[in-house]
């Protein structure tokens, strides 16, 4: 499988999440509906990618390349501050711990790779 | 009593199984389960199977049916990951129940090892993981645990090294088992010093790739001669919480507490009652959770409980006897099978590793996807 590249360096865009328009819960995955009361009047809307390292590791053995290049790679789960509850599963280019605080930025036309660099505010933590 | 038991069961050697596929492995282990049930083709009215992933295929049922030489009233496939061998046994459990089929047939295996690539081994199994949030991180089923063990040594105050200590057991019991896929000895210094797979685990962390097939006869205890009425099924629960990681809930094996709780509430028995376990084992941090999530050990003391000798086969409380997925191998569906193979052993008597104290009550589970399917049987000793 060939994943898309990226440039660890782009901005990228914050996270989109889908919300219920009538009980205002959001989630990750769209469907057009949602899932805890049924209605049909749901927005896609994008949220701050400010959240905090759930779980990380760094993958060495691998069959693909990810989006940042060959293993070894860091990937996150990242709890958003914004969104109680949502989860994203973020590439990370420079090591980060459980407890850390992140920002997600999207970089997928529908969602992953996502990138998380350390830092709670965007901009914040980017020494380049 | 109204409980069905399992009047057979089967398991071929897992490991290279060289000029094997899907089809000759499940024949195999339904041979055998035949010929430790006493029964022939003919007796058999019911069948259900697994998938494999070397052999996928829209009938699976019906075209092992067919190359193996049956003509069941009610036979299809079942899918739930790393749970669907006990999903099996417990759907064919309530199938006799309801009076829907008197002998059936469960059944799984495949050439997972020779007869695809490593390499195309784990790309399958990414796709548990979400295609538009998760796989396209370069993110795998190595991945998604790694991820669970780290956030289960940061919550639970264990190392590395306690992890490890599962593996060690499973490899002590596998080294003594006849056909298990690992019998070297190994000790917590070789298990950290194997090679990183995804931090924190390591390639001992991680169960092999096997070739292997394993199947039961899950029957109406009044349809088999009495010599063949073996361990009865008293209770069974499942639970099924999410698919993907990023959509666990919290805690995360919760799936798994709900699912024990369901099958000890139907059995009317106790997590303490329970003399033997079978826990699905596909990396150590799998063991770890399932453990504690169902109430076998303490808030990260399953490390401790085996280092101290509690799931020893003299133990307290015996751990899969054959050496788990960790080394009696795993083979996709008849994996997930072999812990209750095992188990059944145990209760009737007559595995090759009989458990010190002669367990009469045991608890199987399996979880499947990460974290996300779980199925809790519980089996009883018939005498």
């Amino acid at each position: 499988m060939t994943l898309p590249g990226l440039d660890p360096a782009s901005e990228g865009v914050p996270p989109r999440l889908e919300r219920c328009s009538r009980c205002g819960r959001a989630w990750l995955i769209q469907r057009g509906f949602c899932p805890h009361c049924g209605a049909r009047e749901t927005r896609s809307e994008s949220v701050s990618g400010q959240g905090r390292v759930e779980a990380v590791t760094v993958v060495h053995r691998s069959v693909q390349e990810s989006a940042i290049g060959p293993a070894p790679y860091g990937i996150a789960l990242v709890a958003l501050e914004a969104v109680p509850g949502v989860r994203l599963m973020a590439l990370t280019p420079e090591p980060v711990a459980i407890g850390d605080p992140v920002t997600v930025s999207r970089h997928g036309e529908r969602g992953a790779p996502y990138l998380a660099r350390p830092g709670g505010a965007a901009g914040e933590g980017r020494k380049r | 009593m109204n409980a069905p038991c399992i009047a057979g069961v089967g398991l071929t050697p897992f490991g290279r199984q060289e000029g094997s596929d899907t089809l000759s492995l499940m024949s195999r282990a339904a041979e055998l389960a035949l010929d430790d049930a006493g029964l022939t083709r003919a007796d058999v009215d019911g069948l259900l199977t697994g998938y494999s992933t070397t052999h996928p295929h829209l009938m699976l049922a019906t075209v092992f049916a067919e190359f193996f030489g049956l003509q069941p009233a009610y036979a299809h496939g079942v899918q739930v990951g790393g749970a669907t061998g006990l999903a099996m046994v417990d759907l064919a459990r309530r199938l006799v129940q309801a009076g829907a089929a008197e002998r059936i047939l469960v059944v799984a295996g495949e050439n997972r090892l020779t007869g695809q690539t490593r390499d195309q081994t784990i790309q399958t199994l990414a796709q548990v993981g979400e295609p538009d949030h998760e796989v396209p991180n370069g993110a795998s089923v190595l991945a998604y645990y790694a991820l669970l063990a780290s956030r289960y040594l940061a919550a639970t105050g264990c190392g590395e090294r306690d992890l490890a200590e599962l593996s060690v057991l499973m490899r002590r019991n596998a080294s003594r088992y006849p056909g298990a896929h690992l019998t070297k000895p190994i000790g917590v210094d070789d298990v950290m010093a194997s090679k990183p797979i995804a931090t924190p685990l390591k390639q001992l962390d991680c169960c092999p790739i096997s070739d292997g097939a394993a199947a039961v006869i899950v029957a109406r205890r009044g349809s088999v001669p009495a010599a063949q009425r073996g361990a009865v099924i008293t209770g069974g629960g499942q639970a099924h919480t999410h698919q993907h990681l990023s959509a666990a809930p919290e805690p995360v094996a919760v799936g798994a507490t709900q699912a024990v709780g369901r099958a000890l509430g139907e059995a009317e028995r106790r997590i303490g009652d329970m003399e033997l376990l079978g826990v699905y084992d596909s990396f150590t941090v799998t063991l770890a959770e399932l453990l504690e999530a169902s109430g076998v050990s303490g808030p990260g003391q399953a490390p401790a409980d085996a280092r101290h000798g509690r799931f020893d086969l003299d133990g307290e409380l015996p751990l899969n006897p054959h050496g788990g997925l960790l080394s009696y191998g795993h083979a996709g569906v008849a994996g997930g099978m072999s812990h209750l193979v095992e188990a059944v052993r145990q209760l009737n008597g007559t595995s090759p590793l009989p458990a010190g104290k002669g367990p009469g009550l045991a608890l199987v589970h399996a979880d499947g996807g990460v974290m996300s399917s779980h199925v809790s049987l519980i089996l009883e000793g018939s005498s």
